[in-house]
């Protein structure tokens, strides 16, 4: 057995199906024996950024499924590898879990300016959750199994593994075993803790129960936990007004009673005026981006704040919290349903001021809406995407590109389904859409929805004709 | 934003592809610096230890080239916290160990007029 064999033997075993790339001299050996093998499906991406958004999307639309998959492209070293770059980049802003393969150079030629090398694990280092190049071939399929640990625990992100050509083609030695029940990750320093401590749900109790103008934010983690069932369940326990971040979105129906709409830069003016009223913000899952705070020292200076994140990292950064829990949200969420010290109180005072907050803009919006164009007879994005929702029942994965009418489907979309709203959100790259979409395959309602700005459909040109090629594109 | 002040690796215990890393931040606001050292968890890190002047031991080695009249260098001050590496007319080439504040405190002495050159290897630390 050799390197390549093993690479994809551990593949298979993760349960991988379909692998996005693009081929070329240095992962020559890997094609060859997938070929031989003939178990995989390989889709061949017009460029390798394509392909990386694409095994983005097979991660996304999957995550709410029975059988959650990791999203795996395939390239070449140098350019291969660093046209990989902005999709890696993408999945680390927005806690995407992916595996990324490339081939490198062979190990005698590496720091040498060998002919298509680059410096793979040192581009990618401070873009991905982790690196890897293994340098024997026993070495691989330990990598592989490690590499989809880490990139699906936790925080979710992307996880490299450059190859070595020599690596591929080298021979294990005959005694070599691995078994991979047996296996279990050897990272002394990397845990992550899914399950609240007592201390911190006690204070974050008291809290809730003593405060008057609590507002909790439904971030990515919800999402990602698939706590969105969970989180409906519990506002309407505590009666508390919850407010998404653009990742959040789609977790809880749009419309529901207990619903804001979107917050920050781009947000309803109810969730951001909530905000600054608050006395407690309740974030689950969210990491306090610019776009939702706006000046930090301006920013709720009214509201303690509760954080429930499971990346460490993540507490403190903007928002400085009055009580930390590092956990999982859907375990957290649970452990406070379940806590009989959680009481449900009304409010009434704080749901009357957030219903005026609801009216400032209320008639106007309506208006707009309702006419479809504006002053210059050109239709209303807001319209559009108003009748989408309205055509789709707010069922259908909605996939923007990026730009205003990404935010306007934020805005304007009556989102009924868990998990159905992708869009590049930290990294904000333009062409993400197409390649994306289109291998949402195992999207909840079966139906897609991709929009994007008229000026750019010029830019996912080269991604576009993978769909159409494949037939994917509804 | 941070800045690493000092950074120093070493292999511990001979442990192949295992290092320890002292590194010193200049940060006042310590939840800053909690932050930051969360930030270093990442996968291949097996542990983080924050390490403070008052519970660990900070030290480093300076090594400097001086141009300073030779009785200077007899002085008892330089003679109790340093080493002569070498000498070469008006030039003396001294090694000062301890920790931070002991090689400062040196430089302060010594003047910025009469170095020449400084090698200075940062901290390495461990806690009491």
């Amino acid at each position: 057995m050799n390197g390549k064999h093993l690479l994809l033997k551990a593949l298979k075993e993760r349960k991988v199906r379909f692998l996005f790339g693009y081929t070329g001299g240095a992962i020559m050996p890997v094609f060859d024996e997938m070929e031989k093998l003939g178990n995989f499906e390989f889709v061949m991406a017009r460029h390798e950024q394509g392909a990386a958004f694409m095994a983005q999307g097979l991660s996304r639309a999957s995550l709410s499924t029975a059988t959650p998959q990791i999203g795996v492209c395939l390239t070449t070293s140098g350019p291969g590898a660093m046209n990989l770059v902005t999709g890696v980049a993408d999945a680390h802003m927005d806690s995407v879990p992916m595996l990324a393969i490339t081939g490198q150079v062979a190990t005698g030629v590496i720091a040498t300016d060998a002919f298509q090398e680059s410096d793979v694990v040192g581009v990618m280092m401070p873009i991905s959750k982790q690196t890897y190049m293994p340098l024997a071939a026993e070495d691989v399929e330990k990598t592989v199994h490690e590499a989809c640990y880490v990139a699906t625990t936790g925080r979710g992100g992307p996880v490299i593994i450059d190859l070595p050509k020599d690596i591929q083609n080298q021979q294990v030695a005959e005694d070599y075993r691995f078994d991979v029940k047996k296996f279990r990750p050897h990272l002394p320093g990397y845990f992550y803790t899914p399950t609240p401590e007592r201390e911190p749900i006690r204070q974050a109790i008291e809290l809730i129960n003593k405060s008057e103008r609590p507002l909790i934010f439904c971030g990515h983690g919800v999402i990602n936990s698939n706590a969105g069932a969970l989180l409906r369940r519990f506002i309407e326990k505590t009666n508390i007004p919850v407010t998404s971040t653009f990742h959040g979105l789609s977790a809880i129906p749009a419309d529901h009673p207990l619903h804001l709409g979107m917050m920050g830069m781009h947000g309803t003016v109810e969730a951001n005026r909530a905000i600054m009223e608050a006395d407690l913000l309740i974030a689950l899952g969210m990491r306090f981006d610019d776009r939702v705070t706006g000046k930090l020292d301006e920013y709720a200076r009214n509201a303690a704040v509760i954080h429930v994140e499971i990346d460490a990292s993540e507490i403190d950064k903007n928002v400085r919290t009055t009580v930390a829990i590092n956990a999982d949200v859907y375990r957290t969420l649970h452990v406070l349903m379940d806590d009989p010290m959680l009481t449900s109180i009304p409010r009434r005072r704080w749901w009357d001021k957030l219903n005026t907050f609801r009216e400032v803009m209320k008639e106007d919006l309506h208006e707009e809406i309702e006419v479809g164009v504006g002053n210059d007879n050109k239709l209303l994005m807001k319209g559009i995407i108003h009748r989408l929702s309205e055509v789709t029942k707010g069922k259908d994965l909605i996939i923007p590109d990026v730009g205003q009418h990404q935010m306007m489907c934020a805005r304007f979309y009556n989102y009924q389904t868990n998990n159905s709203w992708f869009g590049s959100g930290g990294a904000g790259t333009m062409g993400a859409l197409l390649a994306d979409g289109n291998w949402c395959k195992a999207c909840p309602s079966g139906k897609r929805a991709g929009l994007v700005d008229q000026w750019r459909w010029r830019l996912p040109d080269e991604l576009s004709g993978t769909g159409n090629h494949h037939g994917k594109a509804d | 934003m941070y800045n690493v002040d000092t950074l120093t690796v070493c292999r511990p215990l001979r442990i192949p592809g295992v290092s320890r890393m002292t590194i010193t931040l200049r940060e006042n606001d310590q939840a800053r610096v909690d932050q930051v050292v969360r930030r270093w968890c990442s996968p291949e890190v097996i542990s983080v230890k924050n390490l403070d002047t008052d519970h660990s031991y900070w030290r480093e080695v300076a090594i400097v080239k001086l141009e300073i009249d030779a009785s200077r260098v007899g002085d008892p001050f330089m003679v109790a916290i340093t080493e002569i590496l070498g000498t070469k007319v008006t030039i003396t080439i001294l090694q000062v160990a301890g920790s931070t504040r002991r090689i400062d405190a040196f430089l302060d002495e010594v003047g910025q007029e009469h170095i020449v050159e400084i090698a200075r290897t940062g901290v390495t630390a461990m806690e009491k």
